[in-house]
């Protein structure tokens, strides 16, 4: 029932956007009609999803070493309060700063555009995945904790049995975020890296587009960035209903 | 009865365990860092097989005399002997049931048995029996979301129970239940105790729920907690739900509200 008002809102949405550019006359270099952008899409189709393929590459990549990262630190933090001290508030820092200001820098330190792209995403990523499971880590409840003193459990146990399950559903929400804020970050890195190089995203499509003004086009590789958006956020929602839904009471 | 031999062989331990005290608190004080005077020179003793209810006040320091007890916190002064903690051999009930939301209702009670190493093919012939005196073998494989609260009031018990422990320390496990179900799981819980021969130490905000299932009960004094008094329940096991109905049980119900209030008149006029 709640789906289908938002299909309805949708649909309503793209009638009246097609209605108003035919109505209106409005020239397609100002506002395409979604009509157009998809018969875009389906002409362009080749070049596109090539370079959809490679900003995917990306973001996953990108999310893959937030995640190795970030959990090992978050895992670090927990052993060591110290260590936590010294480096949490770095990890603010380089979360802080806008990743469009540290893009143009990290692509001169770094040859490879791919390496320096990467680097970009990995940044945005890696602190909602490290600040959640570091507080995960700590959020095991305290009657559990003295359960698990009782029996005398070791630190493996103590682990494995109690934190690392305690952190999982702060993990999935942090992965949740990281995996949207990964596709940001990717988009963002290219844009500032510009067009050139070989292998390129769908943000170096977005570009070229709007050099050539074929307004078009950009709403297309927009349409494409859109709905990967969209799929990534799905994904993770539903893994976390497949992983803690039947326990987590947050979830449902 | 099988039941009444267990009982005198638990009744013949007893007598033996009072020369070396199970448990047994002597002017023992409790102050937090944050300078909270907790406990203030109580002394207590507790057989093995005896079931002892404390009942006082909120804040009066009932649940930190538990920890004391199993060992979580360390005496400020005075002197603490607790035999079951020092050989890891308590069993806890918390207030709320206090099951790991992902594992199982099997997986919860194996916990005590796993940490000290028993493979859960060896704990099965333990804890299937266990869930079944408890009423939830059909529940095994649920997890605690899916249970009502005294489900999972009884699956916090019988993970206590799982690991046979010498000493049962219950800290208010029934406030959160409805009078129906709690008064259900006193009776059952009196069984499982008398099936056992297992101390109980047994927090509750109620007094008749005390008086119901204890040997002697423990009258606390509002903050700091002092040991006002200690009374001897007298009515004979088994005990059923028409005691409660009984003249003998109400008047000393009575005494025991009438000392408690006492002290809460005297610490309000002081
Ligand atoms: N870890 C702690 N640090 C500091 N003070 C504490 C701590 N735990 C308990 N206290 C204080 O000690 C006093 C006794 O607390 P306790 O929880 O033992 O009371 P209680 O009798 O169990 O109360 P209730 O019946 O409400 O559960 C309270 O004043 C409480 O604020
Ligand atoms: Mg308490």
């Amino acid at each position: 029932m709640e789906r289908a008002w938002a299909w309805a809102g949708g649909i309503l949405l793209l009638m009246s956007w097609e209605g108003l550019v035919w109505w209106a006359e409005i020239p397609h270099y100002t506002l395409p009609a979604p009509s157009l952008i998809l018969l875009t899409l389906w002409e362009n189709l080749a070049s596109l999803s090539l370079s959809w393929w490679f900003t995917l590459q990306i973001t996953f990549m990108g999310l893959a070493l937030a995640i190795l990262s970030g959990v090992m630190l978050a895992a670090a933090f927990a052993l060591s309060k110290r260590l936590e001290l010294a480096l949490f508030p770095l990890a603010v820092v380089l979360q802080v700063t806008p990743i469009v200001a540290i893009a143009p820098l990290i692509l001169i330190y770094v040859d490879s555009t791919t390496a320096a792209l990467l680097i970009c995403t990995w940044v945005v990523g890696f602190f909602p995945i490290l600040s959640n499971t570091a507080i995960g880590l700590r959020a095991a409840d305290r009657n559990l904790r003295d359960l698990f003193t009782l029996y005398g459990a070791s630190a493996w146990q103590r682990l494995f049995l109690l934190r690392v399950p305690s952190a999982l559903p702060y993990f999935l929400a942090g992965l949740r975020i990281s995996g949207g804020l990964c596709l940001i970050g990717a988009v963002t890195a290219e844009m500032v890296a510009g067009v050139a190089g070989r292998e390129t995203g769908l943000a170096s499509r977005i570009l070229e587009a709007s050099y050539r003004s074929e307004t078009p086009k950009m709403f297309a590789a927009l349409l494409l960035l859109t709905l990967t958006g969209v799929v990534i956020f799905v994904m993770f929602n539903y893994l976390t209903r497949r992983l803690i839904g039947r326990w987590h009471a947050l979830e449902q | 009865m099988e039941a009444g031999t267990q009982l005198e062989r638990a009744y013949r331990r007893t007598a033996q365990d009072e020369i070396d005290d199970f448990v047994r608190l002597r002017e023992v004080s409790l102050t937090f860092d944050s300078g909270t005077r907790a406990l203030e020179s109580v002394s207590l003793t507790l057989k093995r097989g005896e079931f002892v209810s404390v009942v006082g006040p909120s804040g009066c320091g009932k649940s930190s005399l538990l920890r004391l007890v199993a060992g979580l916190t360390p005496v400020t002064s005075g002197e603490l002997k607790s035999r079951p903690a020092q050989q890891q051999d308590c069993g806890f009930v918390f207030q709320d049931p206090t099951l790991m939301p992902w594992a199982s209702v099997f997986d919860n009670v194996w916990l005590p048995l796993r940490l000290r190493g028993t493979a859960r093919e060896t704990a099965q012939q333990k804890i299937l029996p266990l869930l079944e005196s408890v009423g939830l073998a059909e529940f095994a494989e649920a997890l605690p979301a899916e249970l009502s609260g005294g489900m999972r009031m009884r699956a916090s018990i019988a993970r206590a129970l799982s690991a046979e422990p010498q000493l049962l320390l219950m800290d208010e496990p029934f406030a959160a239940l409805d009078e129906y179900t709690r008064q259900r799981l006193n009776v059952e819980l009196l069984q499982w105790w008398r099936a056992r021969s297992l101390g109980v130490l047994f927090v509750t905000h109620s007094v008749s729920e005390a008086v119901f299932l204890s040997q002697r009960v423990v009258l606390m004094s509002s903050r700091p907690g002092r040991v006002l008094q200690v009374m001897e329940v007298p009515f004979a096991y088994p005990r059923s739900r028409e005691l409660r109905d009984s003249a003998e049980f109400i008047a000393l119900g009575r005494q025991i509200n009438a000392a408690l209030q006492a002290d809460r008149d005297t610490g309000e006029g002081g």
